[in-house]
C-alpha cells in the first residue's frame, strides 16, 4: 500500500533519514522504533508531506506521491497525528473533529449555513468522538481537555479524515497507566480496519500491537520483521534493547 | 452548585460562565445599537447637531476597522496596508463624480457617476478586486514579510495617487455633493448617518454570520493552526485570500463613505498612518471581536477631535492615553465591557 525507497533526508551535514525503504501492507499495523534522534518523526513527515526528502520516492496505492503537496496527500488517504498534539485550542472537542469532516465533504465556499447546526457535520463528528471514547466531552473547548484527552481527539480528527493510512507520532507518549491502556485499546481496535504506521517508545504496546516492526538507528533502517524476530535480533539489542 | 467530579465541574462552570457573557453581550450589542438609532434625535434635542457628524465619521471608520479585524483577528492576516483599500473606494467615488460633473467621459469611454447605486458598488468592487490581486501576491509571505509585503503595496497606491496630477495629486479631489439616490441627495446629514450605521450594521451581521460559516470555520482555524489545516487535508490560500478580498471591499465601501462625508478624497486616506491607525482601532477594540474596532474607532476619532479643539500638538496627549488604554485593558476595550478580559489573558 504505502512503498518508500530510498527515502534520504539532509539538514545541512546531519544524515536525518538515510536511504530508508519502508513498505506497508493493507491492513498491517508497522511500528516504526529506534532511539531518540533516530528520524522517526522526519521519515513520518516526509510521508505526510510537510518536509521534502533530499532523493527517494513515495508510492502511494501505486501513485508516486512524492511531489504532492501534504493536503493532497490527506486527501489520497493519508493521515497523521502529532507528537506534540496540533489542535485548534479555541474550537469545541466536535468542532475540531467537524471541520475534518467538512473538508473531507468538497470545497468550503459556504458563507451563510451555520456549521453547528449542519447534520450532515455533527453526526460523523459525534461517531468518531464515540469511537475514541471522547463523546462525553463534546462540547469542551479543545485547549481545556487534559493532555491524555487532546492524544484521543488527534486521533478522532485523523480519523475523520477517512484515512486509509493512519500514522500516529507516539500516541502514547505522556499519559498515565489508565490512559495509555485506553489508547491501545483503540489502537487494537483500529488494527485491521485501517492500515497503521505507529512511532512508539513504550515497547510494551509495540510488541502487543504491531504485525512488523522497523527499527531505525541515526535515520538507517537496521532491521525489519515480526516482533518475536525484532526481539531476538542482535543488531537491535546492542543498538537500542540491548541495555534495558 | 454541586460537583459530581472534577471535569463534570469544570464544563459546568464554563457553559454556565459563556451563557452570562453571552447574555452580557448580547445586552451592549443591543444598547450599543439603540443609542446609535436615538442619537440624531438626541442631538438635535439637546442642541448639539454636529454631534451626528461626529458619529457619522466615527461609524464610517467603525467599517473600516472591523474590516480589518475580519482579517488581521479572525483570520490572522496582519495587513498594515488597509487604508490602501479605504483610500481606493474613496478615489473611485471621486473620480467618477468628477467626470459625472466635467460630462467628459473616462478614458473617452466610461461615463461619470454621482448616483448612489453606480459609484458605491464600483468602490466596493474595485477595491475588492485590487485586494484580490495585492493579497494573491501578498499571501504568498507570512509573518512579518506579510506585514511589509502590504504595507509596501499600500505604499506604492499612495504614491501612485500622489503623481496622478489629473485627479488632483496629493492636492486631492474635491466633490462636488453627495452621491445621489435618484432624486435625494444625501446633503442631508440625518439620512447619512442612517445609510452609515445600516450599513455597518449590515457588514457587522454578515461578518458574524459568516463565522460560522464552512468558509468561517476554516479562515479561524488557519489562524489559529496552519499545520493542523494542512494535516486535516485544506490548503488554506484560496480561503484566507477570499477573506482577504472581502475585507477589501468592505473597506473600500466605508472608502466611498468616507469621500462622500468629507466631499474630498486624497492620497492622505491611503498614507501608511491611515493603515496604522485602523490597526490601533482593532486593537484598541479588540482584535477578533468584531464589535470591538467599532469601539476603538468611536474612542479614536473622538479623542482626535476634542483634543484637537485643545491643542495642535494633540497627539502628545493622544500617545499616552493609548498606551494606558492598552495596559489597562488588555485584549481590548470591548472584552474588559463584556467580562472576557480574564479569560483572554488567562
Amino acid at each position: 500500500m504505502l512503498r518508500v525507497r530510498g527515502l534520504t533526508k539532509r539538514f545541512g551535514g546531519l544524515l536525518a533519514t538515510d536511504d530508508l525503504d519502508l513498505d506497508i501492507w493493507v491492513g498491517e499495523l508497522h511500528a516504526l522504533i529506534g532511539p531518540n534522534g533516530a528520524g522517526k518523526t522526519t521519515a513520518l513527515a516526509q510521508i505526510a508531506g510537510e518536509i521534502l526528502p533530499t532523493a527517494g520516492s513515495i508510492h502511494f496505492d501505486g501513485v508516486d506521491i512524492s511531489r504532492d503537496s501534504a493536503p493532497a496527500r490527506v486527501g489520497r488517504g493519508l493521515a497523521r497525528t502529532f507528537q506534540i498534539t496540533q489542535l485548534l485550542h479555541t474550537f469545541t472537542t466536535e468542532d475540531n473533529v467537524a471541520l475534518a469532516v467538512q473538508i473531507r465533504c468538497g470545497h468550503s465556499f459556504r458563507f451563510w449555513a451555520d456549521v453547528h447546526r449542519d447534520q450532515t457535520l455533527r453526526k460523523p463528528a459525534l461517531e468518531y468522538l464515540e469511537r475514541v471514547g471522547l463523546s462525553s466531552r463534546a462540547q469542551a473547548l479543545a485547549g481545556e481537555l487534559s493532555h491524555g484527552e487532546q492524544r484521543q481527539l488527534e486521533v478522532a480528527v485523523a480519523l475523520a479524515t477517512k484515512p486509509r493510512l493512519l500514522m500516529l507520532d507516539e500516541p502514547l507518549a505522556g499519559l498515565g497507566p489508565a490512559e495509555a491502556a485506553e489508547m491501545v485499546g483503540l489502537l487494537r481496535r483500529l488494527k485491521g480496519q485501517i492500515a497503521i504506521l505507529l512511532i512508539e517508545h513504550d515497547m510494551d504496546a509495540v510488541f502487543d500491537l504491531a504485525d512488523r516492526i522497523t527499527v531505525l538507528t541515526s535515520g538507517r533502517r537496521i532491521a525489519i520483521g515480526p516482533p518475536n524476530e525484532i526481539q531476538c535480533n542482535a543488531d537491535v539489542r546492542a543498538a537500542y534493547l540491548g541495555e534495558e | 452548585m454541586s460537583q459530581p467530579s472534577v471535569g463534570g465541574a469544570s464544563i459546568g462552570q464554563w457553559s454556565a460562565a459563556g451563557m452570562i457573557d453571552g447574555r452580557r453581550r448580547t445586552g451592549i450589542v443591543v444598547i450599543g445599537a439603540l443609542v446609535l438609532i436615538a442619537l440624531p434625535w438626541i442631538a438635535v434635542a439637546s442642541g448639539h447637531a454636529a454631534l451626528t457628524l461626529l458619529v457619522t465619521r466615527m461609524m464610517i471608520y467603525g467599517l473600516a476597522a472591523v474590516s480589518l479585524d475580519l482579517i488581521l483577528g479572525i483570520g490572522g492576516m496582519i495587513s498594515f496596508g488597509h487604508a490602501a483599500y479605504f483610500g481606493l473606494g474613496a478615489y473611485v467615488v471621486g473620480i467618477l463624480a468628477y467626470h459625472s460633473g466635467a460630462g467628459e467621459p473616462m478614458f473617452g469611454v466610461l461615463p461619470g457617476s454621482n448616483l448612489v447605486v453606480i459609484a458605491w458598488p464600483a468602490a466596493l468592487i474595485v477595491s475588492a478586486l485590487v485586494a484580490l490581486v495585492l493579497g494573491a501576491l501578498c499571501l504568498r509571505t507570512e509573518g512579518v514579510s506579510f506585514i511589509m509585503i502590504t504595507l509596501a503595496f499600500a505604499q506604492v497606491l499612495y504614491f501612485f495617487f500622489v503623481s496622478l496630477k489629473f485627479y488632483g495629486g496629493d492636492d486631492g479631489l474635491i466633490l462636488r455633493g453627495r452621491n445621489v439616490v435618484s432624486e435625494y441627495d444625501l446633503r442631508n446629514p440625518i439620512l447619512f448617518y442612517y445609510i452609515c450605521f445600516g450599513l455597518l450594521a449590515a457588514f457587522v451581521a454578515t461578518c458574524r454570520r459568516l463565522l460560522d460559516s464552512r468558509f468561517g470555520q476554516i479562515v479561524q482555524g488557519a489562524s489559529q493552526n496552519e499545520r493542523r489545516m494542512a494535516a486535516i487535508g485544506v490548503s488554506t490560500y484560496r480561503y484566507k485570500l477570499a477573506c482577504f478580498t472581502i475585507a477589501g471591499g468592505a473597506a473600500g465601501l466605508a472608502g466611498a463613505l468616507m469621500a462622500n462625508y468629507a466631499r474630498f478624497v486624497s492620497p492622505d486616506l491611503m498614507h501608511w498612518t491611515e493603515s496604522g491607525q485602523l490597526m490601533v482601532m482593532v486593537i484598541l477594540g479588540g482584535v477578533g471581536t468584531l464589535f470591538g474596532p467599532i469601539l476603538g474607532a468611536i474612542l479614536i476619532v473622538g479623542l482626535e477631535t476634542t483634543l484637537t479643539s485643545l491643542t495642535e500638538h494633540w497627539k502628545f496627549i493622544l500617545g499616552p492615553v493609548l498606551v494606558l488604554a492598552v495596559l489597562f485593558t488588555r485584549g481590548g476595550l470591548w472584552r474588559l465591557l463584556t467580562g472576557q478580559s480574564r479569560a483572554f489573558n488567562q
